[in-house]
């Protein structure tokens, strides 16, 4: 629907997807689509995206991250520079 | 004539009781009246699917239940204390139904059973009725704590169940209770006959069929109205969907009880939030009914500094989200200033509670608290900020003429947020139509036959939905657009600070967009056309909002209604709403007493 790149919203691992449609089938706001012939959930409307994140926490595969967008991670005292440096150490 | 109904719809649904959303209140309605009749027919409609609908999704999803009858004693509920309103009269100051909030608190426990069964804990494996144990003074929510003796320090008012997967088990509940349930099917009208409700009509945004239903009684549980105005600090289209409540909420129910004939009230209120930047463990503490103090750069607090403003928590959507807050309007501390939020350290117990918590919150909540490194004890960030969350939500919607919450429609009920009064209450509500509509059925041998004025309804429905389908005009609009055109007039002309000029203004720019730029909504597929009928929706409710804040002369539940011009509460409207119907196709709005006696 927009021609401007939207970065937040979920984001497909295709190399773990099952295309068992779970996201497909519960996205309360319809962002995703389905491609018919792959039989694999597509994103739609990223635009669209409330960033719930039930996708991910629902997916059996752990295919789908949903990215934040700027503006929430800076309200919530996150900045980017900061998560790369998160994402190196490990979960305790 | 049946040929004709077949003709105009693609599939057509006989039933004894339509309920319209599939969120607490109408998974709960259906899972009671199937505990009550084995051979009611029910089937519900819902714009999303039923495990992961509605406002309880994980989204506000704190739990609020009412202590159990053997608890309750610790504090007398009777009937008299309900009417002077620990339950919100007090804090809607004459805007609530006292005698409708009076059965709501006598029959506070009717939904527990049914949640316990469903594996929703409320009780502890020790008996206790807790996890957090909250109070309620006047208009402020809040934690229960204890002295050193071990005596809470405030009277309990209720108790906040884990309610992990709550919407997910009501959800599949109602599945297995045999419910038909249609998903991704977004309610498009009401169909009357003779001032009685008789069926709707409804549109699958997947597939684009066009149902019709013929029922018995029909239950309005559409939610609230989370798409008046936009979140401010997001981009377009963000700003539309990234909001306090659910966003599938558009108040598409409220328009179609509307244009059935229903009366709706005190449309001119909206939700007015505190949003506090970066509170590490705020989601779950909106959750958890924490109440963190805020100050302002001097060190006051200004709980203390305004004793009489509207202080309450509320979990959200937005993990930042802890406060109810009215601004001292005549001196708007919040809007000038740098307001921080209490710096206390999260106690043990605290930071267990957020992760229970946080766990029925969006996971959004979770995936914030671990990319701002997990939750600690350390004293969260603050900067606080008014944002305008909702709709009427708490204060008005869809009028109840009876106890029954019968709309001024008959046979169309109505609860839950679309009426004022979500969560726990709602689930009250469900419990309490599902009861009358059971008797109701009974007494019901047939569906009412549809006439030419049925049909007329339904052709004119049908016309209406699929308009701006592939639609070929000079200038295409394109509902995402329009919403956020319509959301932006409301903030700058509704707002929290209205006055009369600014309010004409923003009902001459919400007409001229019904009738400029809605003949021209285009879209190329079914879920584009969902957003094309949510956006006239939105344009409806905004047009009374806007309507409504104009006729109220006064200003009352700061900041939910406040006139620049007529800054003080008025005696004159104590106990009187604004409402409006519609009368022969036009927007009758009429200044009404709520609770005649």
């Amino acid at each position: 629907m927009y021609n401007v790149k939207i970065n937040y919203g979920p984001k497909i691992d295709y190399r773990y997807c099952n295309g068992c449609g779970m996201c497909y089938q519960n996205c309360p706001l319809d962002v995703y689509g389905w491609d018919e012939e792959k039989k694999m959930p597509t994103v739609a409307y990223p635009g669209e995206c409330s960033c719930c994140c039930l996708c991910e926490v629902m997916c059996p595969e752990m295919a789908i991250d949903v990215e934040l967008p700027l503006h929430a991670l800076l309200d919530f005292g996150i900045t980017p520079a900061s998560i790369s440096k998160y994402e190196k150490t490990p979960l305790t | 004539m049946v040929d004709k109904l077949e003709q105009l719809a693609d599939e057509v649904i006989e039933t004894d009781f339509l309920i319209i959303g599939g969120g607490l209140v109408g998974s709960m309605a259906a899972i009671r009246a199937k505990k009550k009749s084995k051979k009611i027919d029910i089937t519900i409609i819902d714009k999303a699917t039923m495990e992961y609908s509605g406002d309880g999704t994980g989204l506000d999803n704190f739990l609020q239940v009412p202590l159990r009858k053997k608890d309750s004693k610790k504090r007398a509920v009777d009937n008299e204390e309900a009417k002077k309103s620990v339950f919100g009269s007090d804090r809607l100051k004459g805007l609530t139904q006292t005698k409708l909030d009076a059965i709501q608190m006598e029959n506070a426990f009717l939904s527990q059973p049914i949640l316990e069964e469903i594996g929703v804990q409320v009780s502890e494996d020790d008996g206790t009725n807790k996890v957090i144990q909250g109070y309620r003074r006047g208009t402020v929510w809040g934690r229960v704590e204890y002295d050193e003796k071990g005596k809470p320090t405030e009277p309990f008012f209720g108790t906040i169940s884990r309610g992990t997967d709550l919407k997910v088990r009501l959800g599949t509940a109602v599945r297995k209770s045999g419910v038909r349930v249609f998903d991704r099917t977004m309610v498009t009208s009401v169909i009357t006959q003779e001032g009685e409700a008789v069926g709707a009509t409804a549109l699958n945004t997947r597939t684009g069929r066009f149902y019709v239903f013929k029922a018995k009684a029909i239950l309005m549980a559409t939610g609230g109205m989370s798409r008046l105005y936009p979140y401010k600090w997001g981009p377009f289209p963000n700003r539309l969907f990234y909001t306090l409540a659910s966003p599938v909420l558009d108040g598409g129910g409220h328009v179609c009880a509307y244009n059935a004939g229903a009366k709706m009230y005190s449309m001119e209120m909206a939700v007015v939030y505190n949003v506090s930047k970066g509170i590490n463990h705020s989601s779950g503490g909106g959750a958890c009914n924490w109440y963190f103090k805020m100050y302002n750069s001097k060190g006051e607090v200004l709980e203390d500094k305004y004793p009489d403003m509207v202080v309450t928590k509320a979990g959200g959507m937005i993990p930042g989200v802890n406060f109810l807050y009215s601004p001292n309007m005549q001196n708007p501390e919040f809007e000038r200033e740098v307001i921080k939020s209490a710096k206390h350290k999260a106690l043990k117990d605290e930071i267990i509670g957020t992760y229970f918590t946080a766990v029925t919150e969006p996971p959004k909540a979770l995936k914030f608290h671990k990319l701002a490194g997990g939750l600690t004890n350390e004293p969260p960030a603050e900067c606080v900020s008014v944002i305008i969350g909702k709709g009427n939500t708490g204060s008005g919607g869809i009028f109840r003429e009876n106890e029954q919450s019968e709309t001024s429609v008959k046979n169309l009920f109505a609860a839950g947020n679309v009426v004022g009064r979500g969560g726990s209450g709602g689930f009250t509500w469900g419990c309490l139509i599902a009861d009358h509509v059971v008797e109701l059925v009974k007494d019901k041998n047939k569906l009412a036959a549809f006439g030419k004025d049925q049909f007329k309804q339904i052709d004119e429905a049908k016309k209406w939905v699929y308009a701006p389908l592939g639609r070929e005009v000079a200038h295409r609009v394109n509902p995402l657009e329009l919403e956020d055109y319509i959301r932006g007039v409301n903030d700058t002309f509704i707002g929290i600070h209205r006055n009369k000029p600014r309010l004409e203004r923003a009902v001459e720019l919400i007409q001229l967009a019904k009738k400029g730029a809605v003949p021209n909504l285009a879209v190329s597929n079914w879920h584009e056309l969902m957003r094309a009928i949510e956006v006239q929706n939105i344009i409806d409710i905004s047009e009374q909002h806007a309507q409504s804040a104009l006729i109220r002369t006064e200003s009352r539940l700061l900041p939910m209604h406040y006139r620049d011009d007529f800054p003080n509460e008025d005696p004159v409207w104590d106990d009187i709403v604004v409402t409006v119907q519609k009368v022969a196709g036009k927007a009758k709005y009429r200044k009404e007493h709520l609770n005649k006696e």
